[in-house]
């Protein structure tokens, strides 16, 4: 079985999520496998909590590309794989993992989805969600209050020390790395268009778009 | 029958007709009107030469959006329509016109296609071509002096004084509309989606007009 892989990137509080929950919901989740870069933060437990307070979470050096790399390989060739879960308060990895089976339909969700040219090739749709910095930073303040219990002071310290400068340097520029670009978040034309072409692909349906184009 | 109608818009030499092209031959001209906003130039016979050396050709204002929009009516509502033809040679609307029968897809395009709001929401899908400027001027630079005979100069001239400046303030902002945008000019992923769409309602998906987007910030 080769399954249709698709790339979902953007930067935080962009709509990611609400992109593969679409999917996921439209077509089912015995359907789709989706691999959420967040889960595959690197293991800090071997730091002071001193060291683990400097550590830049938005920098692509914080995330585990190897095994990430490695599990799309696996699931892209029809082997199960554990995806490792993260927990967020102690910097580490959990002892948990979330089993995922390979499926027709794979989606990877992450800031940093397109920016590894290795992970691009087992994409065959690169979709990049782009939201305007303003409302991201909403988003994100409301949910780092309301769900993660932090201060305004806190979330907006992080947001220009790391936030904000990594997403200049590394998210946005991989926009240029999508097949489409999907503005203000996810809208329900564009949802339709991408749930349509996940169907065509579980069907197997014949598209006839001539093969000339240049490669991204 | 509702049809479903796409707008393709971007830049001079974006990859736009590239788009159309592509879907056309996906899914069939008979099932495909195409609504070539250039057709719609205003005519410009009562002016002299001169004068029409003058003209702004890249601004909204160049087109005649009243028949534009009723045309696009008559479309959305299944009433055939008759196209203008512009000659561009002599910058005049031509004395024939072409028939043109809407088919369930009507496909919008032009560097103002998500100019206007009112035809903007008509469209079911708003798309923007987003080439980088330096490749759209190439491709007009080749375009207009093998095609139209134009020397280096006079586009260049044209480019800086009229198409770039027009661009950026009426063509780019349009992107805003858009529900995807296609970087780099066209690419078979996106043509891939944007057909798996169009087969879709031609198999009976419902159309939404009504995407709760934008209109209102604005």
């Amino acid at each position: 079985m080769s399954s249709f892989i698709i790339g979902v990137a953007g930067g935080s509080g962009s709509g990611k999520s609400t992109v593969t929950e679409h999917i996921v919901g439209a077509i089912g989740a015995d359907k789709v496998a989706v691999i959420i870069q967040d889960n595959y933060y690197v293991d800090l437990g071997h730091l002071t909590p001193e060291q683990r307070r400097k550590v830049n979470f938005d920098h692509p050096d914080s995330f585990d590309w190897e095994l990430m790399l490695k599990q799309i390989d696996d699931l892209s060739n029809g082997v199960p794989i554990e995806m490792p879960t993260y927990d967020y308060s102690r910097d580490t990895r959990r002892a948990e993992t979330i089993t995922v089976l390979p499926a027709p339909i794979i989606v990877i969700e992450g800031l940093f989805a397109l920016l590894d040219a290795s992970m691009r090739k087992y994409m065959s749709l690169r979709i990049f969600v782009d939201t305007a910095d303003d409302i991201r930073f909403i988003r994100r303040l409301q949910r780092d209050i309301i769900e993660r219990g932090r201060s305004t002071e806190s979330v907006i310290k992080q947001y220009l020390e790391s936030v904000r400068p990594m997403h200049r340097q590394f998210i946005e520029p991989s926009k240029r790395n999508a097949h489409i670009i999907i503005p203000h978040g996810a809208n329900k034309a564009a949802l339709e268009m991408l749930v349509a072409r996940v169907r065509a692909a579980i069907n197997h349906e014949e598209l006839s778009v001539s093969t000339y184009f240049e490669e991204v | 029958m509702k049809p479903f109608i796409i707008g393709v818009a971007g830049g001079s030499g974006s990859g736009k007709s590239k788009v159309t092209e592509q879907i056309i031959h996906a899914v069939g001209a008979e099932k495909v009107t195409v609504f070539i906003q250039d057709n719609f130039y205003l005519d410009r016979s009562h002016l002299t030469p001169e004068e029409r050396s003058r003209v702004n050709f890249d601004h909204p204002s160049a087109f005649d959006w009243t028949l534009m929009t009723k045309l696009l009516d008559d479309l959305a509502n299944g009433v055939p329509v008759e196209m203008p033809q512009y000659d561009f040679t002599t910058h005049t609307r031509l004395a024939t016109t072409k028939t043109v029968t809407p088919a369930k897809i009507i496909i919008l395009e032009g560097i103002f296609g998500l100019y206007n709001e009112e035809m903007c929401k008509q469209m079911a899908l708003r798309i923007f071509i987003d080439t980088a400027g330096d490749i759209c001027l190439m491709r007009r630079l080749k375009r207009d002096i093998s095609e139209r005979n134009r020397t280096l100069d006079s586009v260049i001239e044209q480019y800086s004084q009229f198409v770039r400046p027009m661009h950026k303030k009426f063509v780019e902002p349009t992107k805003q509309k858009a529900h995807i945008i296609i970087p780099n000019g066209s690419n078979k992923a996106a043509l891939e989606m944007i057909i798996s769409r169009i087969q879709s309602v031609l198999n009976g998906d419902k159309i939404n007009l009504d995407d709760g987007m934008f209109f209102d910030e604005e």
